[in-house]
């Protein structure tokens, strides 16, 4: 009896340490909301993750192999393209808009900035067959990597199945996105009440009058509702995006963009869908005093923001504790060097 | 009273599931079959369309077809699982659907959905006949296109005279999978005619030759394709 019970003890030691050494793909922070994503349709692999993320590293999902997702998505700026207003891609043609910022994408529905894209799974299949993007198609797309050896032997690392489809393309990019998790910024800290981490008077300020006037649409803890909204900008005649309205049809949509994350604000700029504004003062600026009224206009921005300019700084310093410096250098995002690397001759003659 | 019975009962049940299961283990197949056809004869492609004096062209023609029910009277006596079949007039054998069904079950309709519902639109990405590769899936804005017909008229203004018609869209207000019913007397299996000269007939091509966005336009000419499907004389 004695020694089943020693036994069993060490069993479930054993079990424990297994799993505190494997770190588990992803895991939901604490106090966030369950994600929308379904994880038992792409239950993630350590495989599958690394095929992902170099297809995501990869420029041969463009049409001349110039420009891969990292090219528009660089994981330094939060996974933005840093400094353009409107993202340029193959042959330096540039879109219309500002490429989003990519993290904590399990909890999104919507994808774009006007929501066309209502699975994850789906989204890459835009950017690829944009003729300002990667002019690629999906279809070419894998007829290139059936012929890689490298991917064929990735692909069946992660699917046992060296045939390579549309499908298992886009499942293992969403994997690897998936894992872009960003929770480890001073904000997030001092919510878990982490010891000797806490705000500063005036990001405590700016937290509250965050709160009091942002808060309704850049809900916590992810910042954002999710919605789209109409947040008063004067419509760029150069470009005429009305937004949402292009895909639902509707005149109660126009001028309404997906609200973003402020997540790592600090190093998404430019800002706005069109990457209008470089500096957060603008932003605050526009929101204290730039509001164009519109019929659609956002119901919360109906009267201009009451903020005085010492009140727009502590906003902006609470604004920068959401930068999660473990997130933006992550190791695990970056270029894998060791799936590209020169692959040794087989000695076949 | 009920004690001494009580194996009794347990036999007999027994027996009923398996005389029930083995009954079920036979099956017999059904073939539903679609064929495309232009004013009564099979539909050529890249060629001057037989029986007209136009010469229109019809170069790509692709639907789908899922959720397909076998039905007596309301009562569905047979769905197929994972029901999703992508036909392509470029490929005959794609209109060739075989299904197996229980042998001996009595259904005088066949239903089937001309698109492909909501919920596999919201699913993420798919493999098989539902795969993004298929070239029936938008790029630009989630969504199956339903039943895709591209050729060319000289009535036609567009570049290289070509009409192009992508139909589909899934969300309110205007979704436009249809859900078609047709008779069958045969437990064997039924053909299934496509008429497309049915719908490009009554359409002025000099006026409407593109429409491959969803919304109210897609959703009216789609709810059109539903009456080109017609069972063949059996």
């Amino acid at each position: 009896m004695k020694i089943r019970l020693i036994s069993l003890v060490v069993i479930v030691l054993v079990a424990a340490a297994f799993k505190s050494v494997e770190k588990p793909f992803f895991s939901v922070p604490k106090g966030w909301p369950q994600p929308t994503y379904d994880f038992s349709k792409n239950q993630l692999s350590k495989e599958n993750i690394m095929l992902g993320r170099a297809l995501f590293h990869d420029p041969i999902l463009s049409r001349d192999s110039t420009i891969s997702c990292t090219s528009c998505h660089s994981q330094y700026s939060g996974f933005t393209h840093t400094d353009h207003d409107l993202s340029h891609g193959i042959e330096d043609r540039i879109g219309t808009r500002n490429s989003p910022a990519l993290m904590n994408l399990a909890w999104h529905q919507r994808f774009m900035w006007d929501g066309a894209i209502h699975h994850l799974d789906m989204q890459a299949l835009a950017p690829i067959s944009h003729p300002d993007e990667m002019d690629e198609s999906i279809e070419n797309v894998v007829l290139k990597l059936q012929q890689s050896p490298r991917y064929r032997a990735a692909f069946y690392r992660a699917y046992a199945d060296s045939t390579i489809t549309g499908q298992h393309l886009l499942k293992a990019l969403s994997q690897f996105m998936l894992t872009f998790v960003s929770a480890n910024s001073k904000y997030d800290k001092v919510m878990r009440n982490e010891a000797g981490i806490d705000f500063t008077e005036q990001e405590k300020n700016g937290y509250r009058l965050f709160q009091m006037h942002c808060g309704a649409c850049h809900q916590e803890p992810l910042f954002t509702n999710h919605q789209f909204a109409n947040n008063g900008l004067a419509v760029d005649t150069t470009l005429s995006d009305f937004g949402r309205m292009r895909v639902t049809i509707n005149s109660n949509d126009s001028l309404k963009f997906k609200v973003p994350t402020l997540r790592n604000i600090e190093f998404t700029f430019p800002y706005m869908h069109d990457g209008r504004f470089r500096q957060l003062s603008q932003v605050m600026d526009h929101y204290t005093g730039g509001i164009q009224k519109s019929p659609t206009l956002a119901p919360e921005l109906q009267t201009r923001l009451p903020l005085s300019a010492n009140e727009k700084v502590d906003i902006t310093a609470f604004l920068l504790t959401l930068s999660d410096r473990e997130f933006l250098f992550n190791k695990d995002y970056a270029y894998p060097r060791a799936f590209f690397a020169p692959q040794q001759q087989s000695n076949k003659k | 009273m009920i004690q001494t019975y009580r194996p009794i009962v347990f036999s007999l049940v027994m027996v009923l599931y398996f005389a029930t299961a083995m009954r079920a283990q036979e099956s017999q197949s059904f073939q539903l079959s679609f064929e495309p056809i232009y004013n009564a004869l099979p539909l050529q492609l890249d060629t001057n369309l037989a029986d007209t004096n136009d010469t229109i062209q019809i170069e790509t023609l692709k639907f789908y077809i899922s959720n397909i029910e076998l039905m007596q009277g309301d009562q569905v006596v047979f769905q197929e699982e994972n029901s999703y079949h992508l036909v392509d007039a470029s490929e005959k054998a794609s209109g060739n659907i075989h299904l197996t069904i229980p042998a001996k079950i009595p259904f005088s309709t066949v239903s089937f959905t001309l698109g492909i519902d909501s919920t596999t639109n919201d699913a993420g990405a798919m493999g098989g006949d539902l795969d993004p590769t298929k070239g029936m899936y938008w790029t630009w804005q989630t969504g199956y296109i339903n039943f895709k017909l591209e050729g060319t008229s000289p009535r036609c203004p567009a570049r290289n005279n070509r009409f192009q018609f992508h139909l589909g869209g899934y969300a309110a207000p205007s979704p436009t999978a249809q859900k078609i019913i047709v008779p069958t007397t045969s437990q064997t299996g039924i053909v299934v005619q496509v008429d497309i000269a049915a719908f490009l007939a009554p359409m002025d091509l000099s006026k409407k030759y593109r429409v491959m966005i969803p919304g109210m336009e897609a959703m009216e000419l789609s709810k059109k394709l539903s009456q080109l499907f017609t069972v063949a004389k059996q």
